[in-house]
């Protein structure tokens, strides 16, 4: 679905942010982008959507150039942003001018989520709060059914009882068909979400693998000492230390630590990856 | 709910939303730039219509035609600075950048608005006016006025619509190259692009005449007549260029 090849980018006056990246993805993921500050997430969403256009190389979606931002593929792709202002306007009277643009609008399902997030259609979108803006257009989002999601930092703002609210609806969501990429930081959230974790770092993906090839591979777990040859990775917590450790043969499935992993793959890259390129449990 | 088709090509239906759509975030701001120009207009010509009223017809509100015309042409080219707006600002850009339509029928939808629909609804309004004004007028001065009524094909209006064409295309071309301000930009930049040709033209003159041996040197282009040949081709190049221009740069505009 998207093809990123070669692509290098660079902001004014600044070095490139990424030289020669390439990235695949691919319908019926959902991607967790994770990266440090910095590291390019929101550029490269950017990139993906054609509101950037790469110094070099390709951003091709469908086979057609992102940046030429052709309304065949437009209508199929759906960004929101982290940061973002709505007209003042009602949410309905936004709703008619936007949606059919997207033709396999659902309006049922747009209402459905809407009820959900307790949003009142009847408010002007600057009189919503910055949390029930979001909602408002991660509703739209989902209801453009349009088979290219990009999500930046969608859980951002939200109170505890929407972000589990936003976990539901995107679980209960068939996204079969489609191709979403979240990125956040907060980890945490997307536990239950997603099904592929991609890092950026340095300008490059530095690690993009399957949680069930994750889950294959590695246990996260809690040990009382970091000097096993097996741990790749640990951190301090109370009581010992949190542990990514190479799954034997007859281990048992762990619980994914998003988190953990995360840190891991930023410290100690190689030593993760290298399990990966080995390929199986030893 | 209407669907519109996702062609990669020219649709006119995709045209007329956009124009919609346009209309619908712009309105408010709009009808105010409409009701304060007419505002303006009324109190520059009731006032003294209602406590000068002239035998010579001096007040009659045709008479006020050139002033009238210069107060929509203003609000025009204000509404055309901020047409672009919405991709301006960095945190609304992506619903105008990602919005499945042609930077075809973006920079026509702009044009169509600022342009074709501005100078029918000034004119409609002017029209309006002026049929209200001969009704005050023959009430305040009696039937033996007579009732005229102004003729949008005048020649006033016709050289304000080319003026206005003209000016349109160099403030759209504002309204997307600038970040900010995009009105007040546009005019500077304006003055300085002019004062720039003048003295560039001074310099190739004094060259040309001292090359000739020449000690006269007229700037005639300057009061040339505004019909002449060359003003009429450079308006036409010019506003050619900066549409041209601005369609172009709607094509590359990124996300700031």
């Amino acid at each position: 679905m998207v093809t990123i090849k070669n692509l290098s980018f660079a902001f004014k006056k600044n070095p490139p942010l990424f030289k020669g990246l390439n990235l695949k993805l691919e319908k019926g993921n959902t991607y967790g982008l994770f990266g440090l500050n910095g590291a390019g997430k929101t550029t490269l969403l950017n990139l993906i959507s054609g509101m950037l256009f790469p110094e070099s190389g390709h951003c091709l979606i469908h086979d057609s150039a992102a940046k030429e931002r052709l309304p065949e593929v437009l209508s199929d792709l759906f960004i929101l942003p982290e940061q973002f202002d709505l007209p003042k306007m009602d949410a309905l009277r936004y709703i008619n001018i936007q949606a059919p643009f997207y033709p396999n609008f659902d309006a049922e399902y747009m209402s459905q989520i809407l009820t959900e997030f307790q949003i009142d259609t009847g408010k002007k979108l600057t009189e919503l709060s910055y949390g029930q803006r979001k909602k408002f257009m991660i509703a739209l989002a989902l209801a453009s059914n349009a088979s290219l999601l990009l999500l930046d930092e969608p859980t951002n703002g939200l109170d505890i009882p929407s972000k589990s609210q936003f976990r539901k609806i995107m679980a209960a969501a068939d996204l079969t068909e489609r191709c979403v990429v979240i990125s956040t930081h907060q980890v945490r959230d997307l536990n239950t979400l997603i099904d592929r974790v991609t890092v950026l770092h340095s300008g490059d993906i530095i690690f993009d693998q399957t949680l069930q090839s994750i889950g294959n591979k590695l246990n996260f777990s809690k040990v009382k000492s970091d000097d096993s040859s097996s741990i790749l990775y640990s951190e301090e917590i109370l009581g010992g230390h949190a542990a990514i450790t190479t799954k034997q043969s007859g281990d048992s499935d762990t619980l994914i630590d998003l988190e953990l992993l995360f840190n891991g793959i930023i410290q100690q890259p190689e030593n993760i990856n290298r399990i990966f390129q080995n390929g199986g449990i030893s | 709910m209407n669907r519109l088709e996702p062609t990669n090509a020219f649709s006119i239906s995709r045209f007329f939303h956009l124009c919609k759509r346009s209309f619908v975030l712009n309105q408010r701001q709009w009808l105010m730039g409409l009701l304060a120009s007419t505002g303006i207009i009324l109190v520059i010509w009731v006032v003294p219509t209602l406590f000068f009223v002239s035998e010579t017809g001096e007040t009659r509100f045709e008479n006020f035609h050139p002033a009238i015309l210069f107060i929509f042409m203003l609000w025009g080219l204000l509404l055309t600075s901020d047409i672009f707006q919405e991709l301006q600002t960095p945190s609304t850009a992506f619903q105008s950048l990602t919005l499945p339509a042609t930077s075809t029928e973006k920079f026509l939808s702009a044009w169509f608005l600022t342009m074709p629909v501005f100078l029918l609804v000034t004119i409609s309004a002017i029209f309006l006016m002026s049929f209200l004004s001969s009704i005050i007028i023959m009430m305040i001065e009696g039937a033996s006025t007579g009732f005229t009524i102004y003729n949008p094909f005048d020649e006033t209006t016709g050289k304000f619509a080319l003026n206005y064409l003209f000016l349109n295309s160099l403030f759209l071309l504002g309204a997307i190259y600038f970040r900010k301000n995009n009105f007040l930009k546009t005019i500077v930049a304006f003055i300085v692009l002019v004062i720039s040709f003048l003295f560039i033209w001074t310099i190739l003159g004094w060259l040309y005449m001292s090359f000739l041996g020449l000690d006269q040197f007229s700037f005639e282009f300057i009061n040339s007549d505004p019909t002449s040949m060359f003003d009429t081709l450079s308006r036409w190049v010019i506003t050619s260029t900066a549409l041209l221009l601005t369609y172009v740069l709607l094509k590359k505009q990124q996300v700031a």
